[in-house]
């Protein structure tokens, strides 16, 4: 199944190695050490393919058309947020009739070996913490530091930052967020699901996401963690950089509220 | 110098840099072009607005992708490198802002050749243009009008434009998202 993709990758880039980290319902998500067109002799960079194959299911023209339309989405919300300053990674190189974006490999490996997504993370304290614990029972103060505080400060700013330019993320998990080596200064990525709106609901919809994948994916400490999120998206909306920040943060929170709500609902209902 | 890319291992790129060409030159390098006079088969560029090696040869490693392909947009794979360099579709637009002119005395001469082939580029550009310069990116950094060239990428709204580097990987998104 994964081969004959691999195959198809690789008749549109020859030469070029590539080793698959990912392989999602839409694209296939590679890593390669080989730069396209600027390869610089004691280079240890990364870069990331991704790769939106063909649907047989789908007409030939129409399945062209789609592929390239969602490929040139993604790529125009990258280049958005890279001329914002928002961290996400860089263009680099695109094919676009074949479904081709390369990008910046953003993050770095943690010490258990595993990209530095917000998730892994996360999961790499609480590993670590269970590791440390002695008979005197638990101490998962380690998952819930100052360090921790602030980076969940920091992501919930950014995702405050993107909304403040009306993009919306679309597909908000915590291994859509990826930790930069300096400072694990936080990053997007993932634009496959994004848009433009200033939309109260659709900014509502896309914190509510994070919020139920931080309640699914880093159970114990969930609520903290999305209050400390919550707290940083707060704080950049009412920062002087943006102007009527306030009245938008209460907009979406309002509008939070209901989506919550509605989710409470629907899963009463089964 | 040369390069080549992985991908396209049929092709080399011969790229130099020539400063201070006289403007008599430099007239009769556009009226060999617009002759097409097959002695000047080469891209002639305005130096003082491409940022990076980077930013040139992502255009470059683009035109011989389409060029190998049989997708071309322009006619010649020269007019090729320099509508994949601009951040807008027309062609005319294009040459205004990256194909050389009277007053620019600062370019950059491209060759795309067949990789078996050994003719001497560099002894025919000599003879062309002028004398080689160095080329590396402090030396186009150094070269660029910021003004212009901020103007031509739509930057003057951008955040980060402090570094070569932040500069460079803005213009290379422009050009790739050019007409999309
Ligand atoms: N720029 C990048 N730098 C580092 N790692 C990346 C980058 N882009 C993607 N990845 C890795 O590849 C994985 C999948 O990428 P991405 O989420 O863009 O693909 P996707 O097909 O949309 O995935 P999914 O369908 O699972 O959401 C990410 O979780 C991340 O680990």
């Amino acid at each position: 199944m994964t081969d004959h993709l691999i195959a198809a990758v690789q008749t549109h880039l020859p030469n070029i190695d590539v080793n698959i980290i990912s392989q999602g319902a839409e694209a296939l998500v590679f890593e390669t050490t080989t730069h396209p067109y600027n390869q610089t002799s004691e280079d240890a960079s990364k870069y990331i393919i991704k790769y939106r194959p063909p649907k047989p299911y789908r007409h030939p023209k129409i399945d062209a058309s789609i592929t390239k339309i969602r490929t040139v989405g993604e790529a125009r919300i990258m280049y958005k947020l890279s001329k914002l300053g928002i961290p996400a990674p860089t263009l680099i190189s695109s094919d676009f009739n074949n479904g081709i974006v390369w990008m910046e490999y953003l993050g770095y490996n943690l010490p258990n070996g595993n990209i530095s997504s917000f998730k892994n993370w996360l999961w790499f304290l609480e590993e670590t913490a269970k590791a440390q614990q002695d008979e005197e029972g638990e101490d998962l103060s380690l998952c819930v530091s100052e360090e921790v505080k602030l980076v969940c400060n920091k992501v919930g700013e950014l995702i405050g930052r993107i909304h403040l330019n009306d993009v919306i993320h679309g597909d908000l998990t915590s291994s859509n967020i990826i930790l930069l080596p300096e400072n694990n200064e936080p990053a997007l990525i993932d634009f496959g699901l994004s848009s433009i709106s200033g939309l109260p609901e659709d900014k509502a919809v896309d914190l509510y996401v994070l919020e139920r994948a931080i309640l699914s994916t880093h159970s114990v400490f969930s609520n903290t963690y999305n209050t400390w999120l919550l707290q940083g998206y707060k704080d950049i909306h009412h920062s002087k950089e943006f102007k009527q920040g306030s009245k938008k943060y209460s907009e979406t929170i309002k509008r939070l509220e209901d989506v919550r709500l509605r989710g409470r609902k629907r899963s009463m209902l089964g | 110098m040369y390069i080549t890319f992985p991908q396209f291992p049929k092709y080399k790129v011969y790229i130099s840099l020539h400063q201070n060409i006289s403007s008599e030159k430099l007239q009769t390098i556009k009226e060999n072009l617009a002759s097409q006079n097959s002695e000047y088969n080469y891209c002639f560029l305005n130096a003082h607005h491409i940022i990076s090696l980077a930013h040139l040869q992502q255009a470059i490693h683009r035109s011989v992708m389409n060029y190998s392909r049989g997708t071309m947009s322009a006619k010649t794979v020269n007019a090729e490198i320099i509508l994949n360099l601009s951040p807008v579709n027309s062609i005319m637009d294009a040459f205004k802002n990256f194909g050389i002119r009277e007053d620019c005395d600062s370019a950059i001469v491209v060759k795309i050749i067949e990789e078996d082939s050994n003719e001497d580029v560099s002894e025919k550009l000599t003879k062309l243009v002028g004398p080689e310069s160095e080329l590396n990116d402090q030396v186009l950094f150094d070269l660029v009008d910021f003004k212009r060239f901020k103007k031509v990428y739509k930057l003057n709204d951008a955040k980060f434009t402090h570094t070569q580097n932040d500069l460079s990987k803005l213009a290379i998104g422009a050009c790739i998202l050019r007409g999309c």
